[in-house]
């Protein structure tokens, strides 16, 4: 096996090693550990996608195991640039989660740290494999250590919302699990996505339609996509903050990279005939969300709904490039590319934001937009941070926002004169986007603008605290003004 | 070795520095960094004049390359070039460099005195330069979405500056309605720069749409009006032409001399800029030019007449700014693309030098309420005899810029349209009004106030940049007359026949009866008066002052599309879609809850072990 096939070998077993030696019971050594951890896996991962950007080869490795064998299933994994680049997210995402975990985390640290670095395990494995036996296994084992960590860790009403989570994602996995079965059992039988992605597009038509609706359920729940989204917010408002990066950032993608690698191509010919509904509802989604959360009165709430908005604009840049696939492959390449681009810049600016909402909660004790006034004045450090994460998230130019923006709308607007269905996807789309612009703006201004409230003394954020989410807008600018660092790859 | 052109870039990247050094720094500056800002804001200055005077066929553009942001995509049929940040050189983009790089310069020197003691003016010095910077960035772009980001730049640099003064509520507003209202016409430019650059597989950069490489194809993709138009609706928001107006009276809350740079001399002349810079593509199409023309000419007049009525000494100049801009804008309609620049340039002067003379009164006086002042013409000398000639400029009187390059703006739309050239008469007229109101009220008669009557300090670092100013405004315009400066940028001589002579002192007696009329209302001549103060006149006041209830109107709109719209989506969220689905969910944690009381065991410990356990199992199973 090369070097390179080794490292995609070990990058998904390290965490999980590290997980049990996490497990120490001195809180200090066991986030250096979880540290540790993160820096060798994105040491690893920038490797490989430093070999994947040179090379334009995928990385694969193929393990037969014995006793899957019989039922034609190995531990097969595939690197290529959606697999890499969204590992490469996952493995620098994790480095600012623990590091953020140290202030935010305070009781049964070895516990905490041990179920995040299980579920970096799951979602890198999700993101590598390509077999469904093994992408199942990995699927499943990030929902459990989720559903811990917003259990014990969570705010006042966690149980409702880890159990709420826990159904939501269940009932996706299940019903995707249908859809592998039947593909393997009528079409296939085999696991490997190879066969799947060979196979199924030719098959019979009620195949391929059930199971484009299977995993299209299956990861719309993830993503989310309304009307399957509701668990999000309150998932989001109970967890801690850095699991909510996770969430946001990280678990949110497997979805995406679900509707990427198996949802659409899979049965492409069903999905393409079925463009119109989906990416109506993609768009309707989007401006939706957006009115929904411009009324929300939490931050984080307000943030995880924003964030509803960012995936359904994925969704459409998902669906969009399948669907340009036969007439225009460039401009399908470039929808791809898109896609990727909006997650990955989606999980850094998000990220930041809730960091950044867990921060308020902290010092003021109430992340209620109603209830915060100037806070310019008390927390200018804050403040500067959340202005640069809102404008990210607004899709300013500059930060990786915008190029995430602009690559999604290149496959809507400019047909906008060919059919109706473009014209309205645009109108809503840039409807979405102008009231995105509109209830941040509207938050900043309730919430850094004015006159403090309560005189009391609150303390600005201390550099460490502040540190994250301004690196993580940093590697969200190094991306809006050198894209083609991940772009080159889809190329 | 780099070479010469490729120091246009530190036009760009001073003051970027410069910026960061005083927001990182600042605390230990002297006068939190001002000079530090005034530095890099010279080497711009004198890079753009070094550039303008040393470039060998400058008139012919010069491309200064980048780097490849986008790369491109290939596959099947078509491909779609990526994009790259490139900058272009010639006459034009430099001259408008060397203008915004003086305008920061004396605003900036000004500053000093008007922002000092100021907490906040650490802040105040790095984002001032830091949209210097950006002002620089889109002037000198070559690539469209570079001049996209900087254009968005621009708009946050006002964003933070309008709301400097951010803990009273109307600034907070303000700030916002502003971003808000130039993002969502910057939406309309996003999306005319995307259907150029996907219907074409390429992205025709700024020089291309000037030399026309790309002319034949738009019009056989019939983009020729379509796309213009979508960056027209930007350069509306951009340059507060009607009906995107209502942000810039606004974001007069912002400090002086924020809206003496930012609001009147650069920023707001970017959208002005943006048709002139790419005006062979806004030409491909005689519609856009009409209607360039048409939005220019009636904003000219229509701004004009909501600067009668106002009391606000800042915003009877926003408007003013407004009005002129349109001005600028019917100069392009008409196809004077380059007297159209060289009135943005006259503009620049004389308006930052009225906003400055004003600044120094505001400074002294604490009040922005005309009526709070008067009889300040022998106690403030400097800020008089700006206003006074800064207002002559405006007002169009030789020998002051304004003269020269307003008078064939109009002369020409004489020519063109009556009905252009009718709003731009009219405007015109009620130009002389609105400025000689506010001379009178605020120069002339008694003090009005306590403070008034103290008033008369006016420091060098305020006068200084004054006397420039002043000086420009003098100069520039016989200078562009005398050296003949439109023709460098693509402009006719200017010939002064005798139908000219006698349409220019048409002009100008236009603007002496525009003064005569509110002189004689002071004087309280009966007929004037009687207008003044009947039900008719009164009511078009109130209608002027509430300016034409266009701001109630659109509240009224984003208030249902907004915020009740919100309302009612998240009832649907929580009750409809969350209601079916917790009512599932309640069912089953009810389940869960029972489920646990069977197992009396640690969960946490339990599961912990299973976790364990299924490792192991899946790590032996690798290895079998």
């Amino acid at each position: 096996m090369t070097l390179e096939g080794e490292l995609l070998f070990w990058i998904v077993i390290i965490p999980s090693i590290a997980a049990i030696i996490a497990l120490v019971p001195k809180p200090k050594l066991s986030h250096i550990v979880v540290i540790l951890t993160n820096i060798i896996t994105t040491s690893i991962s920038i490797y490989l996608w430093y070999y994947y950007l040179t090379n334009k080869t995928p990385i694969v490795v193929n393990y037969v195991i014995p006793s899957f064998s019989s039922i034609k299933s190995t531990y097969y994994l595939y690197g290529d640039a959606l697999s890499l680049s969204l590992t490469l997210l996952t493995t620098i995402i994790m480095i600012f989660v623990s590091l953020s975990s140290i202030v935010e985390i305070k009781n049964l640290v070895n516990i905490y740290n041990f179920l995040v670095l299980i579920t970096e395990t799951g979602i890198i494995g999700t993101f590598l494999s390509r077999d469904f036996i093994f992408f199942f296994i990995f699927w499943e084992v990030v929902l459990i250590p989720m559903f811990f960590l917003i259990e014990l860790w969570g705010g006042p009403r966690r149980s409702y919302a880890a159990i709420k989570f826990l159904i939501f994602t269940h009932i996706g996995s299940v019903i995707m699990l249908l859809g592998i079965f039947v593909g393997y059992a009528y079409v296939t039988h085999s696991f490997s996505f190879d066969s799947y992605l060979s196979l199924i597009p030719n098959s019979l038509a009620w195949i391929q339609s059930l199971i484009f609706i299977t995993f299209y359920i299956a990861f719309a729940i993830k993503m989310p996509i309304p009307p399957f989204h509701t668990w999000l917010p309150d998932a989001h408002v109970e967890a801690p903050s850095p699991i909510s990066v996770v969430l946001a950032g990280l678990l949110l993608k497997m979805g995406g990279y679900g509707m990427l690698r198996i949802a659409f191509p899979m049965a492409l010919p069903i999905a393409n005939s079925s463009y119109f509904i989906i990416s109506l509802i993609a768009a309707i989604s989007s401006v939706y969300i957006s009115y929904v959360a411009m009324v929300q009165k939490d931050l984080k709430r307000m943030i995880a709904y924003s964030s509803i908005t960012q995936m359904s604009l994925a969704l459409l840049a998902i669906s969009s490039s399948y669907y340009f696939i036969n007439s225009n492959l460039s401009l399908s390449n470039l929808l791809y590319s898109a896609s990727v681009f909006i997650m990955i810049s989606h999980a850094f600016i998000v990220g930041s934001l809730f960091l950044l909402a867990g921060i308020v909660l902290e010092r003021v004790g109430t992340r209620n937009i109603p209830s915060l006034s100037g806070l310019n004045k008390l927390m200018p450090r804050f403040a500067i941070s959340l202005t640069l994460s809102s404008l990210g998230e607004m899709g300013l130019p500059s930060t990786s926002g915008f190029i995430a923006e602009l690559l999604v709308l290149s496959g809507i607007i400019p047909y906008l004169r060919t059919s109706p269905l473009f014209l309205a996807l645009s109108v809503l789309v840039i409807g979405a986007l102008a009231l995105t612009t509109g209830y941040f703006l509207q938050m900043i201004k309730r919430v850094l603008f004015g006159k403090p409230v309560n005189q009391k003394n609150i303390e600005d954020a201390s550099l460490f605290e502040i540190m994250n989410p301004i690196l993580l807008m940093v590697i969200s600018i190094i991306l809006g003004l050198m894209p083609f660092l991940i772009l080159n790859a889809f190329t | 070795m780099i070479s010469s052109i490729e120091l246009s870039w530190l036009i760009i990247l001073s003051p970027y520095v410069g910026s960061l050094i005083i927001f990182l720094l600042g605390k230990k500056l002297y006068s939190g960094g001002a000079y530090v800002a005034i530095g890099s804001i010279l080497i711009s200055l004198l890079v753009s004049i070094y550039l303008f005077l040393n470039i060998p066929n400058l008139s012919e553009g010069q491309l200064v390359q980048g780097y490849n942001i986008i790369p491109n995509f290939t596959g099947g049929s078509y491909s779609i070039q990526g994009l790259t940040f490139s900058l272009y050189l010639d006459n034009l983009s430099v001259l408008t460099s060397i203008i915004v790089a003086l305008v920061s310069l004396l605003i900036y020197i000004f500053s000093i005195e008007y922002m000092r003691g100021d907490p906040g003016i650490v802040r105040y010095f790095s984002e001032i330069t830091f949209f210097s910077a950006s002002m620089e960035g889109l002037v000198l772009a070559n690539n469209i979405i570079l001049l996209f980001l900087f254009w968005e730049f621009v708009g946050l640099a006002s964003y933070l500056l309008i709301g400097f003064w951010y803990e009273r509520e109307e600034v907070a507003a303000a700030a916002k309605k502003a971003f808000i209202v130039t993002r969502v016409a910057d939406f309309f430019f996003l999306a005319g720069i995307l259907i150029l650059w996907i219907n074409l597989g390429t992205l025709p950069n700024v020089n291309q749409l000037i030399n026309g490489e790309y002319s034949a194809l738009i019009n056989t993709l019939k983009l020729s009006t379509l796309v213009p138009l979508l960056f027209f609706i930007g350069a509306i928001g951009k340059s507060a032409q009607f009906p995107l107006h209502v942000w810039l009276p606004d974001a007069m809350e912002g400090p002086t001399t924020v809206s003496a740079l930012i609001h009147s001399a650069t920023m707001v002349a970017a959208g002005a800029y943006l048709v002139a810079r790419l005006y062979p593509f806004f030409s491909l199409s005689y519609i856009n030019l009409i209607t360039i023309a048409a939005i220019g000419g009636f904003t000219a007049f229509f701004a004009a007449t909501m600067a009668i009525v106002s009391n606000d000494i800042k915003r009877i100049l926003a408007y003013s700014t407004v009005s002129q801009l349109g001005y600028m804008m019917l100069g392009l309609g008409i196809g004077l693309p380059a007297y159209a620049m060289m009135h943005l340039y006259s503009h620049a002067f004389f308006k930052a030098l009225m906003f400055l003379s004003a600044g120094a009164i505001i400074h002294e006086l604490s009040t922005r309420n005309i009526f709070e002042m008067g009889g300040l013409s022998n106690k403030m000398r400097t800020s008089y005899y700006g206003m006074l000639i800064g207002g002559l400029s405006l007002i169009a009187i030789p020998p002051f810029s304004g003269f020269f390059t307003k008078d064939p703006i109009i002369e020409a739309s004489f020519e063109n349209n009556i009905y252009l050239f009718l709003f731009a008469f009219i405007g015109s007229f009620l130009t002389a009004i609105y400025w000689y109101r506010l001379m009178n009220r605020v120069y002339f008669g008694e003090p009005k106030s306590e403070k008034a009557k103290e008033a008369g300090h006016e420091s060098m670092e305020m006068k200084i940049p004054i006397y420039i100013l002043i000086f420009l405004v003098i100069s520039f315009g016989l200078y562009m007359y005398f050296t003949n400066l439109p023709s460098i940028i693509g402009g006719s001589v200017l010939e002064f026949s005798t139908f000219s002579i006698i349409f220019s002192l048409f002009l100008v007696l236009t603007s002496i009866a525009g003064i005569y009329i509110f002189y004689a209302y002071v004087l309280g001549y009966k007929t004037v008066v009687k207008i003044a103060e009947s039900k008719f006149g009164k009511s078009i006041s109130y209608i002027l002052q509430k300016g034409y209830f266009l701001d109630t109107f659109y509240e009224k709109f984003a208030i249902v599309l907004g915020w009740l719209a919100g309302q009612v989506m998240d009832k649907i969220d929580v009750n409809i879609i969350d209601g079916f689905v917790n009512s599932l969910a309640s069912s089953t944690k009810n389940f869960g809850l029972k489920l646990r009381k069977i197992q009396s065991g640690d969960i946490e410990q339990y599961l912990f072990i299973a976790f364990i356990m299924a490792i192991i199992i899946f790590t032996l199973s690798l290895l079998i």
